[in-house]
């Protein structure tokens, strides 16, 4: 499953909306520490911000790091979760 | 209690590795701003042909399963909305043309003459958050950063923010929040966008604009972004709320044109 929505939301990330990006990383950061969505993050970036920081900061590699780590206490405390990640 | 320890074990390993992970892709995301986004162009230029043959291999997929009747109807459908936008789009052309005077055609006749490269679109228009796309045409090919992209039509679809080797970044004129000073009619306002093709203003009511009307972007050689297609205002208020649309269906668009900045300033 893991694997499936990292898949899915690569795909979302070189094709679809840039919302699926947020939503996949959502989803399996409830249930595992995903820090391949961190990855997923940095590829969006890579591929679409411009160079120069001018046009603004690096908005997915920060929301990826934000919800990775902010749902971090949520999954553990509600969460039953197997410390795989 | 060895359960126990074992779990809580994978749970300190897993906890270090998440945060290495995480401070090795911040450190890499610092070092590439060091180096002024070489990494980037580099990994961009890597990527972009995976993309586009991982494209390449849906539509195919799609043309030989059972789904191909289905998008032979779409494809139907896509057709009559690319030909109503093109009508859109060659009115807009139209009055864009009438307006202008002698000096205006002699001055396209020097533009026509400018070497312009014409260039496949290598992304998909939606999935970037920033208002971006990606072409494939870099500096390989005599593109340049700010040069302008345009429609095939003359519509100026953005500017090349960002130069690789094979491949180039394009920013919408229209991306999310970008504010652009436009003209239309000799009434000057600012365009703030609303995402790729759309854009809104507010302008005093008694301002004279006419829906269907060419919008100029001055700071981009004057050139036509878009059509007036809507002005909402209500009694109570001294404004009214323009919007305006490229009348391009994007998913027309194949191929664009870029052209250099520093044309000769085209007078509206």
């Amino acid at each position: 499953m893991r694997g499936f929505i990292f898949l899915a939301t690569l795909l979302c990330a070189l094709f679809g909306p840039w919302w699926g990006v947020l939503i996949g990383a959502t989803a399996v950061s409830l249930r595992y520490r995903a820090y391949e969505m961190l990855l997923v993050g940095a590829i969006a970036d890579v591929l679409w911000l411009p160079n120069s920081l001018a046009w603004g900061m690096p908005l997915m590699l920060y929301a990826t790091i934000a919800i990775i780590w902010i749902l971090e206490p949520v999954r553990r405390e509600l969460f039953i979760t197997d410390g795989l990640g | 209690m060895n359960w126990s320890r074992r779990s809580s074990d994978r749970e300190s390993s897993s906890l270090k590795r998440a945060l290495f992970f995480t401070i090795i892709v911040v450190a890499v995301g610092m070092i590439d701003v060091g180096l002024g986004g070489q990494l980037r162009s580099f990994a961009r230029d890597a990527l972009t042909p995976f993309a586009n043959s991982m494209t390449t291999a849906w539509r195919s997929f799609l043309t030989f399963s059972d789904l191909s009747t289905r998008v032979d109807l779409l494809e139907r459908v896509q057709v009559a909305e690319d030909e109503a936008a093109r009508l859109k789009e060659r009115d807009a052309l139209f009055q864009f043309l009438a307006r202008e005077n002698a000096e205006l055609r002699d001055i396209a006749r020097v533009a026509g003459t400018v070497d312009s490269v014409t260039a496949p679109i290598a992304s998909s228009f939606r999935a970037s958050p920033y208002g971006t796309f990606v072409v494939a045409a870099g500096w390989q090919s005599g593109v340049e950063e700010g040069a302008l992209v345009l429609s095939s039509e003359g519509f100026v679809l953005g500017t090349i923010a960002d130069v690789g080797l094979r491949t180039a970044t394009v920013r919408f004129v229209f991306a999310p929040e970008a504010r652009v000073e436009a003209t239309s009619d000799a009434n000057a306002f600012t365009l703030i966008g609303q995402g790729l093709t759309t854009a809104t203003a507010r302008v005093p009511v008694e301002t004279p604009l006419v829906i269907g009307a060419p919008v100029y972007i001055p700071s981009l050689n004057s050139l036509p972004a878009g059509i007036i297609t809507h002005i909402a205002s209500t009694t109570a208020s001294v404004y009214a709320d323009i919007y305006v649309t490229l009348p391009t269906s994007l998913n027309s668009i194949r191929h664009i044109r870029i052209v250099p900045r520093d044309l000769p300033t085209i007078p509206e």
